[in-house]
């Protein structure tokens, strides 16, 4: 019957960009003589205020029910009909604006940029999760965000990732974090917004290539758990760096795992993390060694990641408005293009000086200068810090949620057998008590 | 238990407490940050020209005369 269900769901997911064709203009624009063509409008109109202030209160509601169930109920029924309901309302009734992910660029840009005003439901849009993950564990994505909550939905038959292309990925995130924070905060460009997979579907319009980018991952989310979430979303990387000091999280009978790896089984995120009963290095010189070894290669990539990023510097800077018309109008001037743009037309009408608008992009370019060396550096920090975390031994002897990977959807809860005697004892009480998560537990 | 199992434990939940209560202070810190940027008057706000008034998610609360007369606009539509 669930399966039919989401069968069902699925199709309609996927016939959802279709409904655009059969839209029409309740006030058709004017037709114009010299070949005008209207732009296509992929953006939905700013709502009332107070319908900002219900979407906050709507996302703390979703929030504290969505920790409930996961965490003190237990219930994955739960969590799917919660999945459901902030698809349709974040989703489709929001149009997946303000979201929690794309609030990362307007929160770089205010505080890179004194002028730019946030509004407060952005600035709730991004910290209430954050709050939430750091006592609770990722219960955001569990069902709460409508991203997480589309891929979830669709996944149909789960594959499981090899270990080695799952750590590879997983540095993915960080990067396109690094890089929306560098391109917002230098007022250049919204990269998470633009490239958003499913803002097309949510509103039923977009263009071909976002439309097209959206239905990819639904296809591969049937076969891959949460494609976007486990190796793009940037605001997953921030909540998967705050949810390893979460105070309770979802955790498994820890003190009498019987090994019979059905959990990990269950878990289509690959967010089970394995025991590891032996130290493959056990000499501790070796180990020393080596640990040195990668401590050396991490700097080495920082030094390399800054260079790079130094390097590109320019080419990234010319994604700014300001630099880019100053390229334009320096290349007229020089002669080296014949055809003067739009833009290009409209700052020579406007009589400004050359001089004004070169020195502008100048202080851009020093903004980026600065901004694309710390960004490279920080890829690398990344990267040698996934060697490191990759090569060291985590003492650990039980089959558990990696509070850094689980988005506490609830499936293993309905499959580790000593769970399920678990709760079916102490529903008898009818409380079910939290559990700290690994490291805090009392002896 | 073991003792020195236990000691290492403490350690380590310690050290969580201690991070957590960080990582809560840096948001605390961030919303402080984003909620002064609130005074900006329109002479000292500016706009990135990223988006346009219309799609922005700052219209409602923007001090931009642009964005007031956007909103004017919108009501009397």
């Amino acid at each position: 019957m669930r399966r039919m269900l989401r069968a069902c769901l699925y199709l309609t997911l996927l016939s959802l960009p279709l409904v655009a064709a059969f839209g029409v203009e309740r006030f058709p624009p004017p037709e114009f003589d010299a070949g005008y063509k209207m732009p296509v409008t992929t953006m939905p109109p700013a709502r009332a205020l107070w319908l900002s202030y219900v979407d906050v209160a709507v996302l703390v509601a979703a929030l504290a029910l969505a920790s409930y169930l996961v965490l003190k109920k237990r219930s994955r029924d739960g969590v799917l009909a919660l999945s459901v309901f902030s698809l349709l309302y974040f989703g489709f009734y929001q149009q997946g604006c303000v979201c929690s992910i794309g609030s990362v660029q307007d929160v770089a840009l205010a505080l890179f940029n004194s002028g730019y005003v946030v509004p407060l439901t952005t600035v709730a849009f991004f910290l209430l999760p954050l709050l939430f993950t750091l006592f609770f564990g990722r219960t955001f994505c569990s069902g709460v965000c409508p991203m997480g909550a589309m891929q979830d939905l669709v996944l149909l038959k789960p594959v499981k990732v090899p270990a080695w292309l799952e750590h590879a990925l997983g540095t993915l995130p960080f990067v396109y974090l690094g890089a929306g924070i560098l391109f917002a905060a230098t007022g250049s460009l919204f990269i998470i917004c633009e490239y958003d997979p499913f803002v097309a579907l949510y509103r039923r319009t977009g263009s071909f290539g976002m439309l097209a980018l959206g239905a990819a991952f639904l296809i591969v989310g049937i076969f891959v758990g949460r494609p976007y979430c486990r190796f793009l979303c940037p605001y997953g990387a921030l909540l998967s760096l705050v949810s390893r000091f979460s105070k309770w999280g979802v955790t498994l009978s820890p003190t009498d795992c019987i090994h019979c790896q059905i959990c990990d089984t269950a878990c289509p995120y690959g967010a089970i993390a394995d025991p590891m009963l032996k130290d493959p290095h056990p000499d501790p010189r070796k180990r020393a060694r080596r640990r040195l070894a990668l401590l050396a290669l991490t700097a080495l990539l920082v030094v390399l990641g800054g260079w790079l990023g130094e390097r590109l510097s320019v080419p990234f800077s010319n994604s700014h408005a300001t630099v880019s018309l100053a390229e334009q109008i320096a290349a007229e001037d020089a002669g080296k293009i014949k055809e003067p743009t739009d833009a290009s037309k409209a700052f020579r009408q406007t009589g400004q000086p050359v001089e004004e608008l070169y020195a502008e992009a100048h202080r851009v370019r020093g903004r980026f200068a600065v901004g694309s060396v710390l960004f490279g550096a920080f890829v690398g920090l990344v990267f040698g810090l996934t060697l490191i975390s990759v090569s060291e031994p985590h003492e650990r002897n039980v089959y558990d949620p990696d509070p850094a990977d689980c988005v506490s959807c609830g499936r293993c809860y309905v499959y580790c057998p000593k769970e399920i005697v678990r709760v079916k004892r102490i529903q008898g009480k009818n409380v079910i008590p939290l559990t700290p998560v690994r490291g805090e537990q009392k002896g | 238990m073991n003792p020195i199992l236990h000691s290492i434990q403490h350690r380590r939940g310690f050290l969580r407490s201690g991070v957590r209560y960080a990582i809560l202070a840096a948001l605390a810190a961030v919303a402080g940050a984003l909620t002064a940027r609130r005074t900006a008057t329109p002479e000292q706000a500016n706009c990135p020209k990223i988006k346009l008034c219309r799609g922005c998610a700052s219209l409602p609360t923007c001090v931009l005369p642009r964005a007031a007369g956007v909103r004017a606009m919108t009501k009397r539509s």
